[in-house]
């Protein structure tokens, strides 16, 4: 039998992966989780009251690879820490431009607008380099896009062959 | 302590003219290395020979490679224009578990499996799952490369 809490983590993970990210209120991404869960185990209240607490959040944002952060004027912010599977595809979303770099996280592609200098940060390299052109999310998305330049630097993997095996 | 043999030794303290502070005396550098930079080259005089005249014998150098991969310490023993001999301390290779293809062992998937049951290994000639409920690929492939089947295989 599953708990609340994991059933909860299970399903806002399950979103916030559909989603990738999702700028809104917080009662809009509880009623995303709840169309998830399908079932009327809690109430939207409860739910709610769970998602604000920083603890439950930190464990999501470290165990279950999502963010969920408020940000400014009562908006909140859900999104997706997965890293994709191959550096090529590390390699692509490396190269992905949004529409302006300093106001758009370039992990999550959330326009934060005139919130941009509060929200976002410029990430560094080793040496202490600015990264050009690149500003993320304090946290969740810093970490990953930091994880995703690692990834890309890996030597390429081989085509994978058929996941399916021969039972013979 | 005394003893009956003839070349007793004998503990002298240490002199204050010997006690340094080490900023004073010798400097911790820190270089960024490219990440194709092997643990061979790091030994070698000839890596140190262009920056070799800032040095001092008994500097500290520290080798962080520029994509985060090893992280190494090295003491000069010798050093002059052109050329430095070192002394290396320790080396360490610092990848992270990896939870991309190259990561997962043979033979074994890694996939999200919805909501109930999120990242799951499973092995792939019989399609029995390993590892159920990981919330994320890292914890996934850490507990997969922790259990038995996995553990036996390797050996």
């Amino acid at each position: 039998m599953k708990s609340f809490a994991d059933k909860i983590h299970g399903h806002v993970q399950a979103v916030a992966r559909h989603m990738l990210s999702y700028p809104g209120t917080l009662d809009e991404i509880v009623a995303l989780v709840r169309k998830s869960m399908r079932a009327s185990e809690a109430d939207d209240a409860e739910i709610a009251r769970y998602l604000r607490k920083p603890e439950v959040r930190m464990l999501l944002s470290n165990h279950f690879e999502t963010g969920l952060w408020p940000a400014a004027d009562k908006s909140w912010r859900l999104c997706c820490f997965t890293l994709p599977d191959t550096p090529e595809a590390a390699r692509r979303r490396l190269a992905h431009r949004w529409p302006s770099p300093s106001t758009f996280c370039a992990w999550c592609g959330i326009d934060e607008k005139q919130a941009a200098v509060m929200e976002l940060v410029p990430l560094f390299d080793v040496a202490g380099n600015a990264i050009p052109a690149v500003r993320c999310h304090r946290g969740g998305c810093a970490r990953s896009w930091h994880r995703l330049i690692s990834l890309a630097g890996r030597p390429d993997v081989p085509a994978k062959k058929p996941t399916k095996e021969s039972l013979l | 302590m005394t003893t009956n043999s003839p070349a007793a030794h004998r503990l002298v303290p240490l002199p204050v003219a010997n006690f340094k502070r080490t900023e004073f005396d010798n400097t911790d550098w820190t270089c960024y290395v490219p990440p194709t930079t092997t643990h061979e080259d790091l030994g070698t005089s000839d890596f140190l020979a262009v920056v070799s005249p800032k040095l001092k014998r008994f500097d500290r150098l520290r080798f962080i490679a520029e994509n985060s991969s090893f992280y190494a310490e090295y003491v000069v023993i010798e050093c002059g224009l052109g050329y430095a001999q070192v002394q290396e301390i320790f080396f360490i290779p610092l990848q992270p578990i990896v939870a991309d293809a190259s990561g997962v062992p043979p033979g074994f998937d890694i996939s999200f499996a919805g909501p109930e049951h999120k990242y799951q290994a499973r092995r792939l000639k019989d399609g029995v799952v390993i590892v159920d409920g990981a919330g994320s690929k890292e914890d996934c492939l850490r507990a997969l490369l922790d259990h038995a089947s996995v553990r036996q295989a390797k050996q």
